[in-house]
């Protein structure tokens, strides 16, 4: 996956144009915390400061807002995929554990994840192996709902569900949800005013579990703004349980759908802000391709060539975001055409490449969205990338391997450019030592893992990568970095702490320097 | 006159490389370079991580770590843990010969040097770190000539990793009980390793060869040569003179020189370290909490980490690195706060005396920072008159002393004559803090340097070895951080960037987090590459 970076600096630039109006402050700031991929802080500013903004500089701000969220969301979707596999590696250590000492809630979080996995089938079978004694009631209507979901297939009736959560927040929050995504929104509205859950109560009571079900049901219900509010006031670290043991053992439980419910609402952000950019202002295109690339991130590859159709060739864009965007385009066409073989056009694209390292990052960064490893494409390109970098002269323009000075200088921006998306691109095909490899190769040195110098997305696949390595340490240095910004990634940072607990072979050594 | 001396250093360690590259055989030599010399380089009494790269290569323990984080046979080719977790037999590689004494034929591993190992760690005349780190081990038997027995006291969480401990022959050390740093073996060692000890030579670098015997296959470089740089700048441009092939730590700020210059790879690996200043608890104007709590807040960390790194690392809150599984994320670095300094200096009972320094029952808050001349680089003397300076701001008057390592580390862990050290800490990933914090660490040349004493936190670092429960251990260490974080025996700065250079000539290289060397035998330099 990659982020709408040309338009990050069209909208900067736009930004440093905007003047002195009333509410600038706010856009030039907001637009400054963009550029450091600050995405949470920097929709907040704007999104909170709107009303300051004067009605000229309102197109300004809702692109400038939309793009924000579009990118927020990027982000978040890569969160919740990693700590999917985070938290089933840790939560399948704890349930190794078969003494009398284990974790009790171990089944009740396995079963809560594999229901946010789509798996009710193991959901069910963790459920059935939860006991939870009945010491607990929250615990016990979580349980109770995930059960009535999955039993009934997802498909449950809302107000078995309303009953089974009793006044539990955590468990209303989750059935309001489960109603929602199985299509009962009249019984959830019906509900939701007689079960007394409004925001204040959620921020006031809830749990990570309530807080992310509860983002989710305001979401779908389009009322966007008033869970922009909800997530702006929540404490995003927060798990959804504790277990304290007799011989003083705590085990936090976190819920990866928490992400899921964040990505999920700032991608209906980006689209809830870009729809009210004036669609014949100068944001018109701006907008458009916004709302492509949402589409394009979200599998929904009609309404991505449709928004494309209406600007390529048609309306002026940067060149490469034109190219980008044309080659994404041919992968998508291909994708949603009967028989269609995407692996295929992208081969065909590398070999006309040439040069042309954008168009080889850009195919790549293709692939990656449509998740198809182009194998061919991906060797082709791999090629290319180590023959260039055999050419590269070292700091002074020189060749390493011959001395040479007089060697065509390669665009180094580019290369580093290409070396992330083919090891974004390597991650689908799991071969983590490569992928440390090519985005090492692209990672600032000096600023490990700052995002304001790297690819926040670059450093989660170099952060999986090293996971999947057992480097744990390397990951959780990243993530340390990451979560000054977005605390909600805690559970990623806790989960794999466990697994490196239990996984570390060290003698317990020590030594100053 | 500066700038000749070092053009004049670099250019003379260039040329001998050069000669000593001319003479080598295929395997080639790769010189490394390193922030000093070991004080001894057997793996009982060193207790720096100059000497433990060194004994990594000629050293091996019962079983090692693959480079996928497994234990593995080394010199035991089998072992046998019986239900209880109590009792582990080990079952010795026939084939292991120590390497040969100078005019000596090389002698056989067995078991008795395994049995001799354990008690020279376990004697009470040896200094070592080692010794709290094993205690858990009740006896160890000589079941025949290849096959030991380790009883322990109780079982223990990752138990068969604490066998990596390096194994020393019976017939090393001069005194057949125990082992000083004064013995010649701690000079002149020799292991069952990949490499051997060839000589010390009058530049005090350390020079390693390849051991032709050695029972996992011959080793593929053919000498490591360590050369001490005091200076960290010198070592960065030596390796860009090409008068060393690799750096084990560059300094942050030199990190974005050597990316640009694409003939070397800059390798990230996490050792898990941090910077602190350590307080001398004997001292009584250290002993109250609130004064080591206000020299912690009275200090601008951030700020210091971002003038003097690059803003290359994370201020810490606790004893832990941020790459540990033990960090307790809930515990957040004390902001800067002069005021609050001030506040908890008056609280403990100074009173400002007419030379503007504090005061307390007439003695005057003027303190000794003692930091080792090896780490005299541009950075960290720049931390230290920082430190001084802000320390002057709230009334306490720090004088900074740099000495050489060895006079330091004497002065630190032998006499305690230090009222304040900067320093820092490498931890494997098992975050094992006990030698550092634990009571029965204080004396001479233990971890526990400051002295300090808590029996909570003694409490607590006992039951983490106790228990079998790795979640539980978990929720000890997260209390454990939280309690030293509150007590501040130390005041804990940062963790840096931690990076590795090597020339692209130096192949197959993999780098273990805290040993450095253990993948070091496959290592090779390319032979094409090398002409450039």
């Amino acid at each position: 996956m990659t982020m709408s970076r040309i338009f990050l600096f069209f909208t900067i630039y736009l930004v440093s144009t905007i003047g002195h109006a009333a509410g600038v402050e706010s856009l030039t700031k907001s637009g400054k915390l963009m550029e450091q991929k600050h995405y949470d802080e920097a929709w907040r500013e704007l999104f909170f400061n709107l009303g300051t903004i004067e009605q000229a500089k309102r197109d300004d701000a809702n692109m400038i807002l939309g793009t924000i969220l579009h990118n927020d969301a990027a982000l978040y979707k890569r969160f919740y995929d990693d700590a999917l596999t985070s938290q089933e590696a840790y939560l399948n250590l704890l349930l190794k554990d078969k003494s009398k000492k284990r974790s009790k809630y171990a089944q009740l979080a396995s079963a809560a994840l594999a229901y946010d996995m789509g798996n009710c089938k193991s959901a069910n079978s963790y459920l059935k192996n939860a006991n939870l004694d009945g010491q607990n009631m929250q615990y016990t209507a979580v349980k109770d709902v995930l059960s009535s979901i999955c039993l009934n297939n997802k498909n449950p009736k809302v107000a078995e569900l309303i009953s089974k959560a009793s006044s539990n927040i955590d468990a209303l929050a989750l059935a309001m949800k489960a109603g929602l995504s199985s299509g009962q929104s009249k019984a959830v509205d019906e509900h939701l005013s007689k079960s007394g859950i409004t925001t204040e109560r959620v921020l006031k009571e809830a749990n990570a579990l309530g807080i992310s079900s509860y983002i989710t049901v305001l979401t779908k219900q389009g009322k966007i703004e008033e869970a922009l509010k909800l997530v702006a006031q929540a404490e995003l670290n927060r798990y959804w349980l504790k277990e304290e043991s007799k011989e003083g053992r705590v085990i936090y439980f976190y819920t990866p759908s928490l992400l899921a419910s964040l990505s999920d609402l700032y991608a209906a952000a980006s689209k809830h802000f870009m729809d009210k950019v004036d669609k014949t202002g100068k944001f018109a295109v701006n907008a458009k391709y916004v709302l492509y690339e949402r589409a394009f991130f979200e599998g929904d590859y009609t309404t991505a060539t449709g928004l494309l159709s209406e600007i390529l060739g048609k309306q002026k864009l940067p060149p490469r975001a034109e190219q980008r965007a044309a080659t994404a385009m041919k992968l998508m066409q291909e994708k949603v055409r009967k028989g269609g073989n995407t692996a295929k056009v992208a081969s065909e694209l590398g070999q006309t490449a040439g040069d042309n390292l954008g168009l080889l990052a850009d195919i790549s960064a293709a692939c990656s969205v449509v998740k198809d490893n182009c194998d061919a494409f991906a060797k082709l390109a791999n090629k290319k990338l180590e023959t260039l970098e055999m050419q590269t002269g070292d700091k002074k323009g020189g060749n390493a391997k011959t001395g040479n000075s007089n060697v065509e200088p390669v665009d180094q921006k580019m290369i580093k450019t290409l070396n992330i998306e083919l090891g974004k691109l390597t991650e689908l095909q799991k071969k983590y030592s490569k992928v440390l490899a090519l985005l090492e190769s692209a990672r600032d040195k000096a600023n490990k893992n700052k995002i304001e110098n790297n690819d926040p997305l670059m450093l989660l696949s170099l952060a999986e990568a090293y996971r999947n390595t057992k480097n744990f340490s390397e990951h959780l240095e990243i993530y340390f970095e990451i979560s000054k910004y977005y605390p909600a990634v805690r559970l990623s940072q806790d989960a794999v702490q466990g697994v490196y607990s239990v996984e570390q072979k060290s003698a317990g050594d020590v030594k100053i320097f | 006159m500066n700038g000749i001396k070092l053009a004049i250093a670099v250019y003379l360690t260039a040329v001998t490389s050069v000669a000593n590259s001319a003479q080598d055989n295929a395997g080639g030599v790769l010189n490394y370079g390193e922030y000093g010399r070991p004080a001894t380089i057997d793996p009982i009494t060193s207790n720096d991580m100059i000497a433990m790269r060194l004994t990594e290569l000629i050293f091996n323990g019962l079983v090692g770590i693959s480079e996928k984080q497994e234990i593995i046979p080394e010199l035991a080719e089998k072992w046998e843990i019986d239900k209880e977790g109590k009792n582990y037999t080990f079952f010795l590689r026939k084939d292991v010969k120590w390497h040969p004494k100078p005019g000596e034929d090389a002698q056989p591993f067995t078991a008795d040097d395994v049995v001799f190992t354990f008690k020279v760690m376990a004697h009470p005349k040896t200094i070592t770190p080692l010794k709290v780190r094993y205690e858990f081990i009740d006896t160890v038997e000589k079941i025949d000539a290849n096959t030991v027995k380790f009883i322990l006291k109780r079982p223990i969480l990752n138990s068969l990793a604490k066998f990596t401990f390096k194994i020393i022959p019976k017939h090393g050390p001069k005194n057949p009980s125990y082992l000083t740093r004064e013995d010649p073996f701690a000079q002149r060692p020799i292991g069952t390793g990949p490499y051997m000890l060839k000589e010390i030579n009058s530049n005090q670098e350390v020079v390693l060869e390849v051991n032709q015997g050695y029972f996992g296959g011959k080793a593929k470089i053919q000498e490591f040569v360590a050369k001490p740089f005091a200076d960290q700048n010198i070592m960065v441009q030596a390796l860009t003179f090409n008068a060393i092939d690799m750096i084990v730590m560059v300094n942050p700020r030199n990190l974005p020189e050597l990316q640009g210059d694409k003939r070397f790879v800059l390798q990230p690996y996490n050792g898990l370290s941090y910077a602190f200043f350590g307080y001398n608890i004997r001292n009584p104007l250290l002993n109250d909490a609130r004064v080591r709590k206000a020299f912690t807040v009275a200090i601008n960390r951030q700020e210091m980490l971002k003038s003097f790194f690059n803003g290359q690392g994370e201020v810490i809150s606790g004893p832990f690195a941020p790459g540990s599984w033990a960090y307790n994320l809930d515990v957040k670095p004390q902001p800067f706060d002069k005021n609050k300094a001030i506040a908890l200096l008056k609280e403990a009972g100074f009173q400002p005396g007419s030379d503007g320094i504090l005061e307390k029952g007439g003695k005057k808050l003027t303190l000794t920072l003692k930091v080792p001349i090896e780490k005299e680089n541009e950075g960290v003397k720049r931390v230290v008159l920082a430190f001084k300076n802000y320390l002057k701001t709230v009334g306490a008057d720090v004088q900074v002393s740099f000495m050489e390592w060895q006079a330091w580390k004497e002065a630190i862990f032998g006499q305690h004559d230090f009222d304040i050290i900067f320093a820092s800490w490498v931890f494997d990933d098992s975050a094992d803090i006990s030698s550092l914090f634990h009571s029965a660490e204080i004396g001479a040349w233990k971890n526990n340097f400051g002295g300090y004493s808590s029996p909570e936190v003694d409490g607590l670092i006992v039951e983490s070895k106790l228990t079998l429960d790795h979640e539980k251990r978990r929720t000890i260490y997260r209390k454990l951080h939280e309690v030293l974080a509150d007590e501040a025996p130390y005041t804990f700065l940062w963790t840096l960037t931690n990076y590795s250079a090597y020339h692209k000539k130096v192949r197959h290289v993999a780098i273990h987090p805290y040993k450095f060397f253990p993948y070091a035998k496959s290592w090779f330099i390319s032979g094409e590459d090398e002409k450039i």
